[in-house]
């Protein structure tokens, strides 16, 4: 098992993972990548969780996946946001928030 | 949602493609991370391993993508399916065993549910079937229609409906009906078909359109020589060929013509014997009938009425008119019955009790299954628990076990669908023509039924898998798997399959006492005499050619010479006339003349017979004369009535000489009682015989009659043929209708209850033959786990008797439980048969006693043969065997 810097919180994983979509469609390995990259490498994503991810996401419904060519000229199975991820994302986003704000709360408290 | 659960179900059937796809995707993803360390530098050795290394386990990335992709408890449901195929399979003996078991119980089942659904709960074929009632007369001091069940009401006058149509507020419509035959002359033969005459609102009470043609309007009810019909769909198939041109062909008939106007769809039937109906002109003579009943009434209750709302009203009505009119309606009051209820309402008891009976009997069989099941799971508790030390969960094993409950609660509906479909037809076979019950196009096994069929295996399913699944579910690891397949059972589920089989011994006694006391009924309803022996006895119908404005006397003269004449034939023994197809079937309001009755007019049967009748039929005088030939138009008007009348009305004082009344369609005559004669069953072996009056038919001679032939040889239809050429000779145009055998037809009237009696019966036989098997199996099993303990009482030095004596007295136990709880049951369920018995209470000791010593004989004899077995145990053979 890979190791991450920092375990992703349950559910986090799949905002992030929408997020990236929302910017633009891409691979597997281009996500890992790019949230890699904008978090400046301290979250990493784990294969083992991706992939069940972003099937579960599939099949939610939330995303669509869609066989292309990537730069280097292979075949990659593309990742875009649908119609419903992008509300889904909002709403993740807005639960995030909450969440992040309430936890300051109680930390800058003690 | 949807979408999600198509694309999973769609995986299953693309796995194929899934894999490569994942394959693809995670070796794209690899490859991106390889190039990625290139880029960085290292040696493609080097990079191919860090890659792979913060990969992660690649096959465990595999299973969980696959993990989410697809249903796996999908898969594992149908491995399971497979697995249980398999495994059944293996046990052919036990397998065939469990499925016949359930199919003979499920599909006896289906079949009775199949008539219960098709008679009791399918939804009547009319608009809104809850608005319509039928509509009877009551009067609470006369057993109004005549049957044991003397709430019973029965038909109506016709002026009382034509005053309850104008005055009730209830009804959005009423209607009359009354039966007729419609006879017409069609390629140069007369066909005649049960037919009704309706009145205007008949078809809006029912609310159902023709399917072609139309139905009655206002002016086809003016009267007039063309009559309007319309036609069943049945009528429509058989005698016209379905050819939608019949609509206005004219037919002719005697005195007039039949126009066809319409053909009604193919499940209107109402009443159900007519195939034609035509109006019942508003100018008809019998519209001043008011104490002759025999208007069958339905009406249509207007919107958010209820039956009570509108019977109240009616009531009230009807109430006004005994006020009225005394005489004929004094305590005549009404009722409205459900339209289902008015035409099923006799044999709904026994069919609800039928179908309960076959329930208890899959019952009976489930235990059974589950008792074999369970058996099986011991034997399969070392296969149980090494699949839970590999690693299955509980769960695993219990959805296992119930996955083979499932395939053969499955396999046996689906066998017992074929049985019902055959038990159907086999049941509708049994049924005499003309039964209220022979419905072929109704009685079938439809989606309903198969539904019911369905849900009845899955419920099979989960009442005999439960428990063994329970048991497994019990299994433990040590001592399962360090025991040997032979050790004792253990003390719950050996206390489980104990209490099961001593339900089955007290369930198939409950329906052993319920068919010993229906047979019973059976026995004393075939034994009921109908006071007349009806062997050789046959009637035929015969009627004056003479138009009905020919003088009476004209009539009689007819009848006279037709009677001289067969008299004289050679294979006639004895003959006589009579008015009534059924002796007595006419209900004419009786009262006595010269001191009345104090609740008004008995209802009472009438016949108009000639003077040899009481000879043919062999009735004893007990008072006074019998008509004689002197009795005619010319002299004073006399009666003979029964001993049942001279009970009811005249009780010990002397009869003779009284003089009574009978309404006679509208007139009351007079007429002195001359004698009392021996009863006559008029209705169905079971049912009381009525109050019946006896006339000359030369003194009030009725619109057709019957001869009443008493042939020499004992099948009177070998002279149906000489007695119609002797009839020829008096009327050249004589059509010879069906001659009715007396003895047919008393066996067709207790054919129902013969049914139901036989059917118990039989299940009971069943149930019997079940737990029997059931005990056998328990003690049979029992026996075996103990042969080592056998063999070592025995090596001790015990008598063989000793050792039967245990085994005996170990079934002996369970056999008393199960009897004793039978006992309790059949005691409480036995009311529920009440109605249906004749001659017998319901606490009958011989039939308890009977079935009691049967069940216990035969529980005994299941017994005894592992324990006969048990004591020729051979202390070697025994002690070696492990």
């Amino acid at each position: 098992m890979a190791k991450t810097k920092s375990d992703l919180l349950q559910g986090t994983l799949d905002l992030l993972i929408l997020k990236t979509l929302a910017l633009a469609p891409m691979h597997g390995w281009g996500i890992t990548q790019r949230i890699q990259q904008i978090s400046e490498d301290v979250l990493q994503v784990n294969q083992g969780s991706l992939y069940p991810a972003l099937v579960r996401l599939e099949h939610q419904g939330w995303i669509e996946a869609e066989w292309g060519t990537s730069d280097n000229n292979r075949q990659a199975k593309y990742y875009s946001l649908t119609r419903a991820g992008r509300k889904q994302l909002k709403e993740e986003q807005e639960h995030w928030k909450r969440l992040s704000h309430a936890v300051e709360q109680v930390l800058q408290a003690s | 949602m949807w979408q999600r659960i198509w694309r999973r179900a769609l995986a299953l059937f693309q796995r194929d493609r899934l894999e490569r796809e994942m394959k693809a995707e995670l070796q794209f993803h690899m490859d991106c991370a390889t190039e990625e360390n290139l880029r960085r530098g290292m040696s493609p050795e080097e990079a191919r391993r860090v890659a792979r290394l913060s990969f992660g386990g690649v096959e465990q990335t595999k299973e969980l993508y696959r993990d989410a992709s697809r249903w796996r408890w999908l898969e594992a449901c149908w491995r399971d399916v497979r697995y249980g195929v398999r495994s059944l399979r293996r046990a052919p003996g036990f397998t065939g065993v469990a499925v016949l078991t359930l199919a003979l119980g499920i599909g006896a089942t289906t079949a009775i549910f199949s008539v219960v659904y098709a008679v009791l709960l399918r939804p009547l074929p009319y608009a809104e079937p809850e608005r319509i009632v039928a509509v009877g007369s009551f009067n609470p001091a006369v057993n109004t229609a005549g049957t044991s069940d003397e709430s019973k009401p029965s038909f109506n006058a016709p002026a009382d409906f034509l005053d309850w149509r104008r005055e009730s507020q209830s009804f959005a419509a009423l209607a009359a009906i009354t039966g007729t035959q419609a006879s017409y002359a069609r390629g140069g033969r007369v066909e005649s078909l049960p037919g009704a005459m309706v009145t205007e609102d008949f078809f809006a009470v029912l609310g159902v359109a023709p399917h072609l043609g139309r139905i009655f309007l206002p002016e086809d009810f003016a009267g007039g020589a063309a009559i309007p019909v319309v036609l069943s769909h049945t009528a429509w198939l058989e005698k016209f060929g379905g050819d939608p041109t019949v609509i206005n062909q004219t037919l002719t008939a005697k005195q007039s013509s039949l126009r066809i106007i319409g053909v009604m769809p193919p499940d209107f039937r109402y009443p159900r014997w007519v195939q034609v109906w035509q109006p019942l002109p508003r100018n008809d003579g019998q519209w001043g009938l008011r104490g002759n009943r025999y208007f069958d009434v339905i009406g249509r209750l207007k919107p958010q009425l209820t039956t009570a709302q509108a019977e109240y009203e009616l009531q009230s009505v009807a109430q006004h008119l005994a006020q009225q009119f005394p005489k004929d309606n004094a305590g005549w009051s009404v009722r409205l019955i459900g339209l289902r209820e008015w035409q099923f309402g006799e044999t709904r008891a026994s069919l609800w009790l039928l179908f309960g009976a076959v329930a208890l009997v899959l019952l009976i069989g489930c235990a059974n299954v589950a008792n074999l099941m369970m058996v099986r799971t011991l034997a399969r508790r070392r296969e149980l628990v090494v699949r839970l030390a590999l690693g299955a969960s509980r769960w695993q094993l219990w959805r296992q076990l119930l996955t083979e409950s499932l395939l053969l609660a499955l396999a046996g509906g689906a066998l017992g669908v074929a049985f019902a479909v055959l038990g159907v037809d086999g049941l509708l076979a049994l049924l005499p023509e003309g039964n209220a019950l022979k419905l072929p196009e109704e009685i079938r096994v439809d989606r309903a039924v198969l539904l019911f069929t369905g849900a009845a295996s899955l419920l099979c399913a989960v009442l005999f898998g439960a428990l063994p699944a329970a048991l497994a579910g019990r299994a433990d690891l040590t001592t399962g798997l360090n025991a040997s397949s032979r050790t004792v059972e253990g003390g719950a589920s050996s206390r489980l399959r104990h209490a099961l089989i001593a339900g089955e011994l007290a369930l198939a006694l409950v329906l052993l006492v319920g068919a010993g006391l229906l047979l019973q009924s059976l026995r004393n309803r075939l034994g009921d005499s109908p006071g007349y022996d009806a062997q050789g006895l046959m009637l035929l119908g015969v009627s004056s050619p003479l138009p009905f404005s020919a003088p009476e006397t004209q009539r009689i003269q007819f009848y006279q010479q037709v009677l001289a004449r067969v008299a004289q034939t050679p294979g006639v023994a004895s003959a006589a006339l009579t008015n009534a197809n059924h002796f007595g079937f006419l209900a004419f309001p009786f009262n006595r003349a010269d001191e009345p009755l104090p609740q008004g007019d008995a209802n009472v049967r009438y016949s108009a017979v000639s003077e040899n009748y009481r000879d043919t039929l062999g009735l004893t005088l007990k008072a006074g004369r019998w008509l004689t030939e002197a009795d005619s138009k010319a002299t004073q008007r006399v009666f003979v009535i029964n001993e049942k009348l001279a009970r009811t009305y005249y009780g010990s004082t002397n009869a003779l000489g009284r003089r009574a009344t009978l309404n006679y369609l509208g007139s009351r005559l007079t007429g002195e009682i001359i004698g009392v004669v021996s009863d006559v069953r008029q209705n169905a072996p079971g049912q009381p015989v009525l109050p019946e009056v006896y006339a000359s038919f030369a003194q009030m001679p009725w619109f057709s009659h019957f001869l009443v032939l008493r042939s020499r040889t004992p099948d009177p239809q070998a002279i149906v043929n000489e007695v119609a050429q002797t009839i020829r000779s008096v009327d050249p145009q004589y059509e010879l209708a069906k001659p009715y055998i007396v003895s047919e037809q008393l066996a067709a009237d207790i054919a129902e209850p013969r049914l139901y009696s036989v059917l118990l019966g039989l299940f009971a036989v069943v149930a019997l033959g079940l737990a029997a098997l059931g005990v056998y199996g328990v003690m049979a099993y029992a026996v075996g786990l103990r042969t080592r303990e056998f063999g070592i009482r025995l090596a001790l030095g015990a008598q063989p008797r000793a050792v039967l004596r245990l085994v005996l007295a170990q079934g002996f136990r369970l056999i008393a439980f199960g009897l004793t709880l039978g006992l309790i049951a059949a005691l409480a369920l036995a009311r529920v048969v009440k109605s249906l018995l004749f001659g017998v209470a319901t606490t009958d000791v011989l039939t308890f006693a009977v079935v009691t010593l049967l069940l216990a004989l035969a529980a005994l004899l299941a017994c005894w043969i592992p324990a006969r077995r048990a004591m020729r145990v051979d202390p070697v053979i025994a002690l070696r065997a492990e």
